[in-house]
């Protein structure tokens, strides 16, 4: 443990110009974040080239807040609008958009704000002095063990179901179809792509994500003539939301532990965890049938969640330089530049700098409270914004967002089919959040569970690794239990 | 009061809106960046002048009249990987290029399908010299071979590559084969695994090769990406994998580098033995990185980019990057760029019946 380093780097982020860094970062990625199809992923990768006439404390403070405002980002345009700013923010929109429709959007965004500030400060702890350890544990998510971690998120379809099981089954399943359209990297053959080479590169999620979520929320908001705030009054405030948050820690560990979890191991993405917290954390409180209605700590949960997997994900890509997702390459990218030399020889060695991000990644927390609170009461506003002005502007949104991802229009047409499907959907009742769950877990069962047969040649490999099986027996509670509880019952 | 309310509320969703251009953030921070590049390297021009003018540039002063005034506008740069090595390099290299070419250089990441989105992209590009590709063969190679591609590789304009990269073979450390031969003897006798980054990939051809000429068999599994593969050997799923070796280089300590294929060893790996040392030769697919442009390319514009690649790449930041990255830096001309291109295209191309894709 390199305390001295750790401290020479604190007193190096502590001055005022490096916190002002810090607080720049995190705005702009929060702008950033909020766009939808935008994110951290291009916010860093513009970054880069600014960052070699900067000097390394500061380009290294601007990145961990430009990530953790990114990440965070998505949660406003999830809860004033319905429309994820990135896959992290899926699940927010569950019950931060019905708060925002019965008028208590200053609620549902201070609570996302305090519940990331905190899931992305435990990450942080973890990066700074657990990442030696952690990144062990990593090494013992194999293959098989990424499958079963695949199919046990599958599994939490069971419970976002609940009463609808056959429509969450055939949303899962649709997701899991859309999931095999592409370039398969274990056959080597193109699937489901009709010889078109656009889809030869697959359906991507946020595409999905913006049509069944976004463009289908305009159709609704049009046909029903009113604004997204039901009750044309804003009630609450961002204090408040951040007040109730921290009321219900239990939910916050619970949820950043969670979010820590997936965000270090590699495979599952801050893509899945946020679901997969929401409906875990659901399923297990109280008043679990009010969740989708509104109960702010189904804000809470993905929003602590997503914001744990930011300092984790780090994990492997420090210490084996195994980016987990395009983010973190774009991450590792930066801190290559900057002369940090990621892989098992970087924590031999570590370098200054290395602290330097690690203390912008626990005060870019504090940050995203700093900025967000006091500024989100006007971002509400929009929520009583009459809908004439809004689906315009959504749509707008959607549609540059949709084409920013791989500039392409096929994207945007694809974004406007689901949008349609996404209104009909919406009308029978059907929980959208499964076929997400099916679309984002799905390529990683599969081609995990291909890689597995292959190697242990057969299915031994659910009983004979350790890990496997235990994963094997919750997953097999998790979708019996609720029918054991309701036979008893009766 | 309330339309007041209402039209700042518009206000910010369109100026969110409108910010949301990617092109015009793009071309903004490209001005950020040629301001930033251009302080920093005043000082590291002067010295660099005077190595330049010793440089033989293959474009000299004859075509840089012929190029007429180019470049007078953005050069875009298209980037067919936004990860790990394939796109950090030219990323590096842009500043010290815009120095050199005078001009602003954007790069932009088309990703997906293999290279195969970018590479047809590039085939169809305007050949006025503002459009170039950031090749690494053998992936472009491999793609344009194996798969339905509108572009045939070897019909670019070759301008100029400087990396060379072979691969290595790594096995996790700890593991019951410490030496290259041992390994062999293995693979005899029992079934051992593979780790690829993708079938059709250039780890698995390169596999291939070495399976076929040394007369030894083992399953080639496929990982998505060369680091989840490596991973696959650090978490102990393969036995061992055919990486690059700045990726081997990279987890030097949880993996155990047995050999580099290939004729030489490499600068970063002193202590690691090459194929051809230990009495082994089979054909190596090094990984070539360099910038080609559509075809139609007049040379003369061709060579004028030549000569700015070659003097950029002297600049001593430049030079400490690659050595601080595991690059090792191997120059080729035009034509010599072209020749390695054929003769990677030739091995592929005798391999394809072997690989079972569509």
């Amino acid at each position: 443990m390199d305390f001295a380093g750790i401290l020479t780097a604190f007193f190096a982020s502590v001055t005022p110009m490096s916190l002002g860094v810090v607080l720049l970062g995190t705005f702009l990625g929060i702008v950033v974040g909020a766009l939808p199809g935008l994110g951290p992923t291009i916010g860093i990768a513009l970054l880069i080239p600014i960052s070699y006439g900067m000097n390394t404390t500061n380009a290294l403070l601007l990145m961990a807040g430009i990530y953790t405002g990114g990440v965070y980002g998505g949660s406003i345009t999830a809860i004033l609008l319905g429309i994820p700013g990135t896959t992290n923010s899926t699940a927010t929109i569950l019950d931060g958009f019905p708060m925002a429709q019965q008028g208590r959007s200053m609620d549902a965004l201070g609570a996302s704000t305090m519940a990331s500030a905190v899931g992305g400060f435990i990450a942080a702890l973890c990066l700074m002095f657990f990442t030696p350890l952690v990144s062990r544990i990593v090494l013992y998510f194999g293959t098989a063990e990424q499958f079963m971690l695949a199919i046990f998120g599958l599994s939490v379809i069971a419970v976002a179901s609940r009463d609808t099981l056959l429509k969450g089954i055939l949303g899962g399943c649709f997701g899991l179809a859309l999931a095999m359209v592409g370039y398969d990297p274990i056959t080597g053959l193109d699937r489901f792509t009709f010889g078109s080479i656009q889809l030869a590169d697959g359906i991507s999620f946020m595409v999905v994500i913006m049509g069944l979520f976004g463009i289908s929320q305009t159709i609704s908001l049009a046909e029903e003539s009113r604004s997204v705030s039901k009750t044309q009054k804003l009630s609450g405030s961002t204090l408040n939301g951040a007040r109730i948050t921290l009321k219900n820690w239990k939910i916050l560990l619970k949820a950043s532990a969670m979010g820590a979890f997936f965000g270090a191991v590699p495979g599952v993405e801050g893509g899945a965890a946020n679901m997969i917290a929401y409906t875990s954390i659901a399923n297990g409180e109280p008043d679990k049938d009010t969740f989708g209605t509104g109960n702010i700590k189904g804000v809470i949960a993905p929003e602590a969640a997503n914001n744990a997997t930011v300092g984790t994900a780090l994990i492997p890509t420090l210490a084996f330089g195994i980016p987990g997702s395009t983010v973190c390459a774009v991450v590792m990218g930066l801190l290559t530049m900057q002369g940090i030399d990621v892989g098992p020889k970087l924590f031999a060695a570590p370098p200054t700098s290395l602290y330097v991000f690690f203390w912008g990644m626990l005060f870019t927390n504090f940050a995203l409270v700093i900025i967000a609170l006091p500024l989100l009461r006007y971002f509400a506003k929009v929520t009583i914004l009459p809908y004439q002005i809004l689906v315009p502007n959504i749509i707008v949104l959607s549609v540059l967002g949709t084409y920013s991802l791989r500039y392409s229009f096929w994207d945007v047409f694809i974004a406007g089919v689901f949008g349609i499907v996404g209104y009909f959907l919406r009308r029978a009742n059907f929980p959208m959040v499964t076929i997400v769950l099916g679309l984002v877990l799905g390529s990683l069962a599969e081609s995990n569970l291909s890689r597995s047969l292959m190697i242990n040649k057969g299915w031994s490999f659910l009983y004979k690794k350790p890990i496997c099986l235990v994963l094997l027996i919750i997953t097999c509670l998790i979708i019996i239990l609720p029918y054991v509880k309701k036979d008893n019952r009766t | 009061m309330r339309k007041t309310r209402n039209l700042l509320a518009l206000a910010a969703i369109a100026a969110l809106g409108l910010s949301a251009c990617g092109q015009s953030a793009q071309t903004a921070t490209t001005a950020a960046a040629t301001t930033a590049a251009a302080a920093e390297t005043t000082t590291a021009a002067a010295e660099t002048t005077a190595a330049a003018a010793e440089t033989t540039a293959s474009g000299g002063t004859d075509s840089a009249d012929d190029a007429g005034d180019y470049p007078n506008g953005n050069i875009r740069i298209v980037s067919h990987s936004n990860v790990g090595s394939n796109d950090l390099y030219i990323r590096a290299l842009q500043p010290y290029l815009q120095q050199e070419l005078g001009a602003n250089i954007v790069i932009e990441n088309v990703t997906g399908a293999a290279g195969r989105l970018a590479a047809n992209e590039m085939w169809t590009s305007d050949p006025d010299g503002y459009n170039l590709f950031s090749m690494t063969i053998p992936l472009i190679t491999a793609s344009d071979i194996l798969y339905d591609a509108d572009y045939d590789v070897m019909g670019f304009e070759y301008i100029y590559s400087f990396d060379n990269t072979p691969y290595c073979l790594v096995v996790k450390s700890g593991s019951p084969y410490t030496t290259f031969d041992e390994l062999l003897e293995g693979a005899k006798t029992k079934e051992l695994t593979n780790g690829t980054s993708g079938v059709g990939g250039s780890m698995h051809l390169q596999s291939m090769v070495m399976k076929d000429a040394l007369g030894i068999d083992y399953t080639d599994v496929p990982f998505d990406g060369s680091s989840n593969a490596v991973l696959g050997v650090m978490s102990g799923d393969v036995d061992l994998c055919i990486c690059p070796a700045d990726v081997g280089a990279t987890n030097e300590g949880e993996v155990t580098i047995l050999a580099i294929l290939g004729t030489d060893r490499v600068p970063y790996l002193p202590d690691v033995p090459s194929t051809h040392e230990l009495g082994y030769d089979f054909t190596t697919l090094d990984s070539v990185r360099g910038i080609v442009a559509p075809p139609g390319t007049p040379k003369a514009i061709c060579d004028k980019i030549a000569g700015a690649l070659e003097r950029a790449i002297q600049y001593p930041e430049f030079q400490e990057w690659l050595s601080k990255n595991s690059f090792v830096l191997e120059e080729r001309n035009s034509e010599e760029y072209k020749a390695v291109s054929q003769s990677i295209y030739d091995a592929i191309y005798q391999l394809k019946d072997m690989v079972s894709v569509e």
